[in-house]
């Protein structure tokens, strides 16, 4: 019992301070622990069966997990590279900034946990709030909707960085629709603090911050509070300007995380910009797609009622509009939902959408329910009919994504398997050599070789030690490297392009399949021992 | 001879990394209560502080020197206005010898708290120029027969239930009771101070007597049970004599009560000079007290965790300095960046290591964002609010209040009136 308590008054704190004082009842915190139980249970399952959830890459439901557990290694062991500026300019910095301590601890880093653990609260707490946001059962409901989502269980026991900032964009949405309800500047301070740390996470939280604004703004202008506008908004840019500034102090040009070769999360708003200017038919389809896969068919009827809903009552028409600009801006990235994107799981890419969408559903339930409870005076019979059709629609969904989750897994921890042996193999062979440094490169191996064997980043040159990657590109052989990895000659072709733009025509790649000459003099000191089938990688070792 | 002028020229090679290194401790020392305060609230102190009768006679002494007639009536309102009875207050106005203006202006006050049924009477001391306060509230302990000794300042504005609040935290077993004095003005300086007291008094204080159970009392607003203060032999005679008491009390091993729930506003000074005067009496009167509390420290007069509860607060102009010498440090290191000045961006390169220009890059960044978070929270939905935008240019407020230190550490010590 005294146990129970203690966990208690842990999941208490958690909850208060991941929420800035937000206390929570009984109801909240029960949900905070036992979703942050499920998915820490499905992570160690995962982690007993296969040996880390960073499997879950191997599915198509979860990407770059690897990258997202280098990345942060790289700041703090990298020998005497080991630097900020390694965060790089594809992701935004907080994911990595907060699981860096983790990936410290090897069991943690192979495992996947590192990442999985953070995760697991973050999804858990956002659904918390989910149910803070709707409020009584419906609002329990709806937070387990979005909680027992397949995706919401993948992206809580991975290490991919959506929940983070999904995370700080909710929290902070609820934060507006309090301050919208009662002009509580000190919930406005929470809002603001908490859209400042979302736009250090996520791409798409800048637009829920723009919302922010955007509420305020008419807010305060309305009711002649001018100086609110000055006082708490700037602060809440200054995780934008930061991004700016870093990206200016160490790339030399502010806005690398657009013109940088791989682009990352901010290509979506290339995306949406270009999706704006074609006639939005074309993109209905599939933007019907991913708001079915992540919250249900019945979603597609109640999101609009939900919409409505806030909009009907006259007294609080104006309020009712802010709620809606906070709760329906960040949908605008659905315009981004287009084959385009050549993404064979769509949703996944949008699941950052799934807590608003769940949210309006909801409150496209409780409008029917009233509607309908007002005039059939049956509020009991309607309610529940309502709920089952909702709790239906979503549960067909899940056991359909739940489905493909299972059959997906068993595919791919195959594939995660072979692929595990093929590097601790190259590790074996490395050992053997009696260590050295690994001539490898993130594009295509360095982030396999570090997370699936644990080897630490400072053995491995490539992109996070640029100036080494540069020298010892020309002559490897003269620099105490161990074991080169080169990719096929097919996988060559497709990220030559890449190599030429990170590194520069001197990388050791390039120079292996376009210099004759140094090809020559780099098979005198180096034979070629593997070819690693899965991976398409050519391992080369010191004679 | 000559490895040692090598052996010497390579440790001062080391130097400024040292010295930032240990300027960057003493800030993040000071951000961490900051940061866990809302953390730290829950944790309870209890003193065993007991409800008690309240037939306790207090004596409210108003130290002036230099005020007019408005000034003192503010403060003579807010103990008319007290629900204490009024038969178990006197007032004593204690005014220095020869001014004439203020005496004048007192004999009136005296006759309007007379007339509304206070007791009240002025004293004349002939008080030394370098300690004014405390000489001047010495003197009046001699005319003080009453259980609590209460200093109020002119131009004080007390909540009506103050006298009662204090009269019942000194029964229950306090020694002393200090409460929050925000400072309110109409100048840009003066709102800048508003927001810095709301900080001083609403998280750090609480934060630091939650730690350890001691820190630097507040002049306006402070009672000391008087057989208590007779005993320490009356106001300590420093520059900050009510920060200094709190020492002695902490010595002592008595209780100080907080109260937390209720506040005193006080004019802010009239002009920035006025306010840098005050600024500098403060930080040398914490210098008095940090170079005493060291000396209790080596005579184990005092805990550690006492010690540390106080050293944090007195320690606070040195921090300050710091926080200006960083700043300056990463205001050249970007102008140098964006004149592209790569050489002098090399020396920082050579003298800084990569941890410690890290972590003085986080104390600025980070600390002064939480530190304008912090103010905007606390000034949010309160009288203040309206003070909100000036929080953002916080962070050079305390640019300019280093600099302020500076000058304060270098200037002669002497008693500065704060004109309000």
């Amino acid at each position: 019992m005294s146990a129970l308590r203690r966990l208690g008054r842990v999941v208490r704190s958690i909850h208060a301070t991941l929420l800035l004082g937000e206390e929570g009842d009984f109801t909240s915190w029960a949900i905070l622990a036992v979703l942050t139980g499920a998915y820490i249970g499905f992570s160690l399952s995962l982690v007993k069966v296969f040996g880390s959830t960073v499997v879950l890459e191997y599915t198509r439901f979860a990407h770059d997990n690897k990258a997202h557990l280098y990345i942060p290694r790289t700041i703090v062991d990298n020998g005497p590279n080991s630097k900020l500026a390694n965060l790089g300019t594809v992701w935004l910095p907080l994911y990595h900034l907060t699981i860096m301590p983790f990936t410290l601890i090897n069991q943690l880093y192979v495992t996947g946990l590192a990442g999985s653990l953070i995760n697991a609260v973050l999804v858990a707490t956002t659904s918390s709030i989910i149910y803070l946001i709707v409020r009584g059962r419906l609002g329990i409901i709806a937070s387990l909707t979005y909680g027992f989502s397949m995706y919401s269980l993948i992206h809580a026991s991975s290490s991919y960085m959506v929940p983070i900032g999904q995370f700080l964009a909710v929290a902070s949405t609820y934060y507006l629709l309090r301050y919208v309800g009662n002009s509580s500047l000190k919930d406005l301070t929470k809002a603001s603090a908490l859209a400042l740390l979302a736009t250090l996470a996520r791409y798409e939280t800048w637009l829920t911050t723009a919302a922010l604004i955007a509420v305020v703004a008419l807010k305060e202008f309305r009711e002649r509070r001018y100086w609110v506008v000055p006082a708490y908004v700037p602060p809440a840019l200054i995780g934008v300007i930061g991004w700016l500034a870093y990206n200016w102090v160490i790339f030399g040009n502010p806005l690398e995380f657009i013109t940088h070769p791989s682009p990352g999360a901010s290509g979506y708003y290339y995306l949406v910009i270009s999706k704006l200017l074609n006639p939005l038919s074309i993109d209905l389809k599939s933007i019907t797609y991913v708001i079915t896969w992540l919250a249900g068919p019945a979603s597609l009827t109640l999101i609009p009622v939900g919409v409505a809903s806030l909009l009907t009552d006259s007294k609080f028409r104006f309020k009712g509009l802010l709620k809606l600009i906070a709760l329906t801006t960040p949908l605008i990235l659905l315009l981004a939902a287009c084959r385009k994107l050549l993404i064979l799981d769509l949703p996944l890419y949008f699941y950052f959408l799934a807590p608003y969408l769940v949210i309006l559903n909801f409150l496209g339930v409780r409008f029917l329910i009233n509607f309908f409870s007002r005039y059939l005076r049956r509020e009991g019979i309607v309610a529940a009919v309502l709920i089952t059709l909702v709790v239906i629609s979503f549960v067909a969904q899940e056991v359909m994504e739940y489905s493909l989750l299972g059959r997906e897994l068993v595919v791919g921890g195959r594939r995660y398997l072979s692929n595990l042996n093929e590097w601790l193999g190259v590790i074996t062979l490395w050992r053997s050599l009696g260590g050295g440094y690994v001539l490898a490169s993130s594009m295509f191996c360095s982030y396999n070789l570090s997370v699936l064997t644990g080897l630490s980043p400072r053995y491995i040159i490539d992109e996070y030690d640029i100036n080494q990657l540069r020298k010892y590109s020309i002559s490897p052989w003269s620099y105490g490297v161990s074991v080169v990895l080169i990719p096929s000659n097919l996988t060559y072709e497709s990220l030559k392009h890449y190599l030429r733009a990170l590194v520069g025509s001197n990388d050791y790649v390039l120079l292996y399949y376009e210099s004759k000459s140094w090809r020559k003099e780099f098979l005198k000191y180096y034979e070629l021992r593997e070819v690693l089938p899965i991976s398409g990688i050519l391992v080369f070792t010191r004679k | 001879m000559g490895s040692d002028a090598s052996v010497l020229q390579e440790s001062l090679l080391y130097l400024p990394a040292v010295v930032m290194g240990v300027f960057q401790l003493l800030y993040t020392t000071y951000l961490i209560p900051m940061i866990a305060s809302p953390k730290l609230s829950l944790i309870k102190r209890t003193y065993s502080l007991k409800l008690c009768s309240l037939a306790r006679s207090v004596a409210i002494v108003i130290p002036a020197y230099r005020e007019g007639f408005s000034s003192l009536v503010r403060t003579a309102n807010s103990v008319i206005n007290q629900d204490y009875p009024r038969e178990l207050m006197r007032v004593l106005i204690v005014v220095e010898d020869g001014d004439e203006g203020t005496l004048v202006a007192s004999e009136a006050i005296v006759k309007y708290l007379l007339s509304r049924g206070v007791k009240a009477e002025v004293v004349i001391t002939k008080c030394c120029r370098r300690y004014g306060k405390a000489c001047a509230l010495n003197e009046a302990l001699k005319y003080v027969n009453e259980d609590v000794f209460l200093v109020f300042d002119a131009d004080d504005e007390v909540p009506r239930d103050y006298v009662s609040s204090v009269v019942n935290q000194l029964c229950g077993g306090a020694v002393a009771v200090t409460t929050k004095v925000y400072r309110e003005g109409r100048r840009l300086g003066a709102k800048f101070l508003t927001l810095d007291t709301l900080i001083w008094y609403d998280v750090a204080l609480p934060t630091l007597l939650r730690l350890g159970g001691y820190v630097p009392l507040s002049g306006e607003g402070l009672a000391v049970r008087t057989d208590y203060l007779r005993s320490v032999g009356g106001f300590p005679m420093s520059l900050a004599e009510d920060a200094y008491l709190a020492l002695l009390i902490a010595r002592d091993g008595e209780v100080v009560s907080y109260l937390s729930n209720t506040y005193i506003v006080e004019k802010a000074p009239k002009t920035f000079i006025s306010q840098v005067r005050q600024k500098i009496r403060w930080v040398q009167g914490f210098y008095e007290c940090l170079v005493a509390l060291t000396k209790m420290l080596l005579k184990r007069e005092l805990s550690i965790r006492r010690v540390g509860s106080l050293l944090l607060p007195y320690f606070s102009p040195v921090t300050s300095i710091a926080t200006v010498v960083t700043h300056t440090l990463f205001i050249i290191y970007w102008l140098a960046f964006l004149l592209g000045a790569t050489s002098v961006m090399s020396i920082y390169d050579i003298l800084f290591p990569a941890p410690i220009f890290y972590w003085g890059l986080f104390n600025m960044v980070v600390g002064n964002t939480y530190l304008i978070y912090l103010t905007l929270y606390l000034v949010s939905d309160t009288r203040f609010s309206k003070l909100a935008p000036y929080a953002l240019l916080m962070p050079a407020y305390w640019y300019l209040v280093g600099f302020v230190t500076i000058v304060a550490t270098l200037a002669p010590r002497e008693w500065r009136k704060t004109e309000r």
